[in-house]
């Protein structure tokens, strides 16, 4: 699964959302996400936390899906206090956040600086849960009263993918002030390599064309 | 059909290109002897209504006697015993039962072989609005209408009365060509469209329509016969009835009056070519006499080139909802889904919902009777919005079948985990067992249709202060105001 989320800024909260997917394994997926987080910078409901939670589908704990949120990267911000965790969550901003559905709700949450932007990437396993329920990984910004900032989003996430084989994946925006989402798939790695093959090919096509005509 | 995929060709030469091609014959001849043979769609279908007596029952010579081994139905019999010609053709039910406890007398049989609840209905009253047995609800001819699909209604002696909706019953009409006299009975209970606010009158025709349709291969693609009341084997006629050199009296004579009309009219059918292509007969019985229990069984007869034939005898549970749920696949409709009144059950202690029931498929050859499609539901993994400290869920259901669903539509959550709260829920089920069920209304859109690959997304928003599991069995409802 590939694709890349922006938000355009909005009136105030300028949050954008820069996702990338990439196909780490056969059962794995892995998005790169980007905000524009500039609106936060001394927002009055600061200081914001980011929240990951990894919410077991069929309720049991069955602990088959993890996710790994690394490579923080606040911008002008920073990191600031200590790691909140629930179920099976570990690890913290200055790392890299682990989140196994050991539990029905495991999440993850930490105060930040917010700097212009923010970025991190995360790594899901794609395992399916018995039942019509999927495993569900999800992104939200919490205020300082750690409520969630409102988004168009499921549950006011900014990003909510349900797990599986072929994750599904739906996207929020920050409403309050507004902010709008696009969303652009991009392609895998593979094709990415096969992309200048295909041009090679076809310029020798043309050369040899042209070869014909001379 | 196999999962074999041939490559697209590519340019060959020579000896290379010869054997590409005779690999490829190779293969689609190992396609065409591993594949079964396609199944043919069933072509019209003859639903011919019978009275009031079970294929077997505890005690066979109880009054009224089962029809299974009885004297007085040699016809009936004959179609039943493998080998017998007549039964080339024919597939039956050994496990047919009522279609709900208590769901009595005839016409709650018939309101429900439409519409698959009897709506509480348990009287024989001719349907008027003061004997609340007019029901404007989704039923079959409904469905029918709205597909397009041709049906209809051929009532016997429906013309001696004043309207479709009036029983009528005397000594003093045509001589009858069956049993030879001048009485006649027409019953409306037994006519099942009579009861619905749009088919009290539609598509409603004197027996000898039929006839008249059946020779100028006019016929609908569902038809319903209802013999007038001696000839469905109902009543017995004053005086019994003689057959085939036997007299017979009382409810014996109404049995023998029943196997002499069907004896007739059967064959007829089957010389026509509206049976021919791939028709159905379906003879049909109302209702068990003497129990409710798995022990007093319906007859139920199909009667097709389709069915498995010489007399194949199912044991899969059936009953009245069966076969409309068969007839919603064999012409691709949604699914009726209305409520069936609490303790109707059935002889398992559940409730015969169209939805859930079986189909007749395991009397017709393999692949004959479509799968049934209907709404899917498909539902996100849950997200703690600490906001408003509950778990949301996105659902999204989808008209996969062919046909639309009628609105109102309903997501039910039964069995929900007893720590968790549905709060955006729109009420209880107060109808549809189960009850006490959270449910939520669906935003389908003005037109109050899903329409076949239209899909409707919403939130559930449930509080649970535990933040354990969270755990329901989704359940459809539609075209009901009140779940």
């Amino acid at each position: 699964m590939k694709s890349i989320l922006s938000l355009t800024p909005g009136l105030a909260l300028c949050a954008g959302l820069l996702l990338g997917a990439q196909a780490v394994s056969a059962s794995t997926v892995e998005y790169h996400i980007s905000l524009n987080t500039a609106a936060l910078i001394g927002n009055a409901s600061a200081p914001f936390s980011l929240d990951f939670q990894l919410n077991d589908g069929s309720g049991l704990g069955d602990a088959n899906n993890t996710a790994i949120v690394n490579d923080f990267v606040f911008g002008s911000g920073s990191a600031t206090g200590s790691a909140n965790l629930f179920g099976g969550a570990t690890g913290n901003l200055s790392g890299a956040v682990t989140l196994t559905d050991s539990s029905a709700f495991n999440e993850f949450y930490q105060t930040f600086n917010a700097g212009s932007t923010l970025s991190f990437d995360v790594t899901l396993t794609q395992n399916s849960d018995a039942g019509p329920r999927p495993d569900a990984f999800a992104f939200a910004i919490l205020d300082n009263s750690l409520n969630n900032l409102p988004t168009s989003g499921v549950g006011d996430t900014y990003l909510l993918v349900n797990l599986g084989p072929t994750p599904s994946v739906t996207t929020g925006s920050s409403t309050s002030p507004l902010a709008t989402i696009t969303v652009t798939p991009v392609p895998e790695p593979a094709s990415v390599v096969l992309i200048p093959l295909g041009l090679l090919a076809f310029i020798l096509q043309r050369r040899n064309a042209a070869n014909l005509r001379g | 059909m196999s999962n074999l995929k041939l490559k697209p060709a590519h340019s060959r030469t020579g000896a290379f290109r010869h054997k590409t091609i005779l690999l490829a014959a190779a293969a689609t001849a190992v396609l065409l002897a591993a594949g079964p043979a396609s199944a043919q769609p069933v072509g019209n279908v003859f639903v011919i209504a019978m009275e009031n007596h079970n294929f077997t029952q505890p005690n066979p010579l109880s009054n009224p006697q089962q029809i299974f081994t009885n004297p007085a139905a040699p016809y009936l019999n004959s179609l039943i015993i493998p080998g017998n010609p007549n039964a080339a053709q024919v597939a039956y039910a050994t496990a047919y039962f009522n279609a709900g406890n208590g769901v009595h007398p005839s016409e709650p049989n018939y309101v429900w072989a439409e519409a698959g609840s009897d709506f509480a209905d348990h009287s024989d009253a001719d349907p008027r609005f003061a004997n609340s047995n007019i029901f404007n609800v989704p039923h079959l001819a409904a469905q029918f209408n709205t597909a397009g699909i041709s049906w209809r209604n051929y009532q016997e002696d429906v013309q001696l009365s004043t309207a479709p909706t009036n029983s009528a019953a005397g000594t003093t009409g045509p001589t009858n060509p069956y049993y030879g006299n001048t009485q006649f009975n027409y019953a409306v209970k037994h006519n099942p469209m009579a009861f619905f606010t749009d088919t009290y009158n539609q598509n409603v025709f004197p027996l000898a329509q039929f006839f008249t349709d059946l020779t100028t291969n006019s016929i609908a693609r569902y038809t319903w016969i209802t013999p007038n009341q001696f000839n469905d084997a109902h009543s017995g006629l004053t005086g019994g009835f003689t057959y085939l050199g036997t007299h017979y009296t009382g409810d014996q004579a109404a049995i023998a009056q029943g196997d002499n009309f069907l004896s007739i009219v059967v064959p007829e059918i089957m010389a026509s070519p509206a049976y021919q292509t791939n028709g159905v007969i379906i003879i049909w019985w109302d209702e068990s006499e003497g129990g409710d229990s798995s022990g007093f069984r319906i007859p139920e007869i199909i009667i097709s080139p389709l069915s498995k034939g010489n007399a194949y005898a199912s044991s899969v549970p059936l009953n009245h909802s069966s076969d409309i749920k068969t007839m919603e696949e064999i012409f691709s409709l949604g699914t009726l889904t209305n409520a069936i009144p609490v303790g109707e059950t059935n002889v398992f202690g559940g409730y015969n919902n169209v939805a859930t029931v079986n189909d007749l498929s395991d009397l017709f050859q393999p692949g004959v009777i479509p799968v049934a499609e209907g709404v899917t539901v498909a539902q996100s993994g849950y997200v703690y919005d600490r906001r408003t400290q509950q778990f949301v869920q996105q659902v999204t259901l989808e008209n996969t079948g062919p046909t639309a669903v009628f609105g109102p539509l309903w997501l039910v959550l039964d069995n929900l985990s007893a720590n968790a709260t549905l709060v955006n829920a729109s009420g209880t089920t107060a109808n549809f067992p189960p009850l006490g069920s959270p449910y939520v209304g669906v935003n389908i859109g003005g037109d109050n249709l899903l329409s076949p690959g239209e899909t409707a997304t919403f939130y559930l928003d449930f509080s649970d202060p535990t933040r354990g599991a969270i755990n329901y069995n989704a359940r459809i409802l539609s075209g009901t105001p009140t779940p």
